[in-house]
């Protein structure tokens, strides 16, 4: 099973993305890249963060790249940032994303009102996340 | 000058308001006429997560404190995602167009409670202002 976070991980969750058709329709008008920035816990063996890119259009991930680093990253349209253990609840849907935003768990930069109209999409690509089959880095022996 | 102010402490819910007007203003500057009005105060409460903001709304400002403030004009109160649906509902009028499915869902949860909305009778035409900044459409 591809351990997250890493490269591996990255291109599962991609190909799932490319192939769900509830995304494709939930995200036809979408346009805008993503980094999701999985902040260094090192206790829990993430000893730094990892920025992820992705590049989304139109209902289809175009491009992606695992640990693209800050200067990188904050270029995208949209970057979403949390501590590594946030992200685990996330993909364990233990921790619902849009209260995790509302609540300060998970911080989002970006156009708000692109997000809004979006929210079906944004969903989907949590839902897809929680479907890759998923070792964590700190539970590994 | 930014007419959006999200003072510390108001992180979460507060930046999700703040930072969809503020979206909102940049990409239709006229919506800053919503905000010419003398200025009103807002509640809102996210009621399944324990967070809530007051917003001092008028005078040019959109301002966001990290706590509800006394003696509101509007007090709003519904969970989170009922919030975010707030910002995603088509308006006919300022008000949810009950012509839609998402138009009909808000008043579906207003009728039922899940949504509570105190001083929309006294002060329409502030909630109508305050859904036309929050709306993502």
């Amino acid at each position: 099973m591809p351990l997250f976070p890493s490269d591996e991980w990255l291109k599962d969750y991609v190909e799932r993305i490319n192939s769900s058709k509830e995304y494709e329709e939930a995200a036809a008008t979408w346009e805008g890249d993503l980094c999701y920035v999985f902040e260094a816990e090192p206790d829990k063996s993430v000893p730094k963060d990892v920025w992820t890119w992705v590049d989304l259009w139109h209902g289809k991930c175009r491009d992606a790249r695992y640990d693209v680093g800050e200067e990188e990253g904050t270029k995208a349209k949209f970057i979403i940032r949390a501590p590594y253990s946030r992200w685990k609840q996330v993909i364990r849907k233990e921790l619902d994303p849009v209260k995790g935003m509302m609540q300060g768990k998970l911080k989002l930069k970006g156009d708000l009102p692109t997000i809004v109209r979006n929210v079906k999409a944004a969903n989907e690509l949590v839902n897809i996340a929680a479907s890759v089959p998923t070792d964590f880095v700190d539970e590994q022996r | 000058m930014d007419p959006v102010v999200i003072e510390p402490g108001a992180e979460g819910l507060g930046e999700m308001l703040g930072g969809l007007v503020r979206g909102n203003l940049e990409r239709a500057p006229q919506r800053l006429e919503l905000l010419r009005a003398p200025v009103s105060r807002v509640n809102v409460r996210a009621a399944d997560m324990n967070a809530s903001v007051g917003i001092l709304m008028g005078a040019g400002r959109f301002h966001v404190h990290p706590s509800v403030l006394p003696n509101p004009d509007l007090d709003i109160r519904a969970d989170a995602q009922t919030l975010l649906a707030l910002a995603a509902v088509p308006l006919r009028l300022g008000m949810p167009d009950v012509a839609t499915v998402e138009g009909r869902a808000i008043v579906a949860k207003l009728a039922r409670g899940d949504l509570r909305v105190r001083g929309m009778v006294g002060r329409l035409p502030l909630l109508t202002r305050l859904n036309r900044l929050l709306s993502a459409l």
